[in-house]
């Protein structure tokens, strides 16, 4: 009986996909719960930080001060996130090592390359650029929110431009290597089960037995969203690129529905002090948003991932998310140190905290009627197909 | 019905999504009404791609299985 009803749980669970809006009311709550915890989500200082260290490894820049990756709370979270996924591939019999044709991975580390660089000047990605700093009232996510918007109509363009012109790039031969096989469930659930027991009590208890408390808590916050993420396949750049092609807007409802939740949460932290109210008020309206946003969402497209989408994609086993991963890592490490070293990084824009300049109730009004109109927009598009490409 | 001579092969193995989808777009604009393309894909994403793909273009799936990481349909370009 205790057999079947397991049985039944994880059919559920890890062989029958997660709804997308399931995944953004969650999303939206865990961002908030994150940020309740110690601060919002965003995928690109963990990846500066990996890319610190390569810059430090090679001799490029001399940084003392640099926290140990497994102990920075971002780089803490994309680990999490980039095993969680890897966990519940595994328990969902989806993982497998896929090498895509060369053109294609190096259409992932140019990606990558241009998420990295937008990420510097929108100061985050779209995750912390966008996603959280939209939530935390500030304008320059909403300068970015447009610049990703231009971004994916560039690059999608571009996508079915090269499918019509260049089809070689993605020809070529690629490698599918350690998939499931055979109708059991083979070996693969069971590796995904254990990892997910180190995940989520192993290395927690290692952790906070060496003192690390608050890198326990990160490390569980990546951990459920990779596998929100991995089994719902809820995904930022596709509520951008998708109007433009297919028109089909799911994921951009949800994802103005999960932005909606997350700001919510976020005017209640700040309203009620429990937060600082500059906290993710960033100083990029408009340039750095925007033209962050553009090349980000740019590059978010010709990768097929963005911040969080190639770390989780890249936990699945895509070699072409790798890629991404690797060249948006480089990319905002040494983006920022160029920006930094110049004196740019001052003049990107203003810090607008919207409740500064509207009132509370103005400003929340603002981002939830951005919201309401982003998602009556897909809504129409997809009935109209003004804006798509099918 | 279609017959085996109108079959052709789209392998999209190893390639990330959007690119089984943006390819399979192009192959069947190519192609005469009614006839059938095989889709062999690698990235679990291409299932619920595919669902989108039939409902937003009036082309059909007619067969679709998964064998060792290998997804697998047969679309039908609409008349």
């Amino acid at each position: 009986m205790l057999g079947q009803v397991v049985r039944e749980q994880y059919h559920l669970l890890f062989q029958r996909a997660w709804s997308v809006w399931l995944a953004a009311l969650l999303l939206g709550a865990l961002n908030v719960f994150l940020f309740a915890f110690d601060r919002p989500w965003t995928a690109s200082d963990g990846a500066r930080n990996w890319g610190d260290w390569l810059l430090r490894g090679i001799g490029v820049i001399e940084r003392g001060d640099l926290l140990a990756p497994w102990l920075y709370s971002g780089s803490v979270l994309n680990l999490g996130l980039l095993a969680g996924a890897l966990a519940s591939a595994l328990l969902s019999r989806q993982f497998a090592i896929r090498v895509a044709p060369p053109g294609e991975l190096a259409k992932g580390a140019l990606g990558g390359l241009l998420m990295g660089v937008g990420a510097v000047l929108a100061f985050g990605c779209n995750i912390g650029g966008f996603f959280s700093a939209t939530s935390a009232l500030s304008l320059s996510g909403v300068a970015m929110m447009a610049g990703l918007g231009l971004g994916a109509f560039a690059g999608i363009r571009y996508l079915l431009w090269e499918v019509e012109h260049w089809p070689a790039l993605s020809g070529g031969r690629s490698y599918t290597a350690g998939a499931a096989h055979g109708a059991g469930p083979g070996l693969q659930p069971w590796l995904g089960g254990a990892l997910l027991a180190v995940l989520v009590v192993g290395l927690p208890w290692a952790y906070s037995r060496a003192g690390y408390v608050p890198q326990a808590g990160f490390l569980l916050f990546g951990v459920a969203f990779g596998v929100l993420f991995q089994r719902s396949r809820f995904c930022l750049v596709r509520a951008f690129r998708e109007p433009f092609f297919t028109g089909e807007g799911d994921h951009t409802r949800a994802a103005a529905l999960a932005l909606t939740v997350s700001a919510l949460g976020f005017a209640i932290l700040k309203f009620t002090d429990l937060k600082d109210r500059g906290e993710w008020v960033f100083p990029g309206f408009w340039i750095g948003g925007l033209s962050g946003g553009l090349l980000f969402g740019i590059g978010m497209t010709l990768a097929g991932g963005c911040g969080a989408g190639s770390i989780w994609r890249a936990g699945e086993g895509h070699v072409k998310l790798w890629c991404a991963v690797a060249g948006f890592a480089v990319a905002t490490s040494t983006a920022r140190l160029a920006l930094g070293s110049a004196g740019l990084l001052s003049k990107l824009g203003a810090a607008v905290f919207l409740p500064s300049v509207l009132g509370w109730g103005a400003a929340i009004g603002l981002v939830v009627a951005l919201m309401a109109t982003w998602y009556i927009a897909a809504a129409w598009n997809e009935q109209t197909r003004r804006l798509s490409a099918m | 019905m279609t017959g085996p001579a109108s079959l052709e092969r789209l392998d999209c193995r190893g390639l990330a999504c959007p690119m089984p989808v943006l390819k399979l777009s192009r192959a069947i604009k190519a192609m005469d009404p009614g006839g059938v393309i095989e889709l062999l894909a690698t990235d679990p994403g291409v299932v619920a791609d595919l669902e989108v793909f039939e409902r937003r273009t009036g082309h059909q799936v007619v067969e679709r299985s998964a064998a060792g990481g290998v997804y697998r349909f047969l679309v039908r370009r609409a008349r």
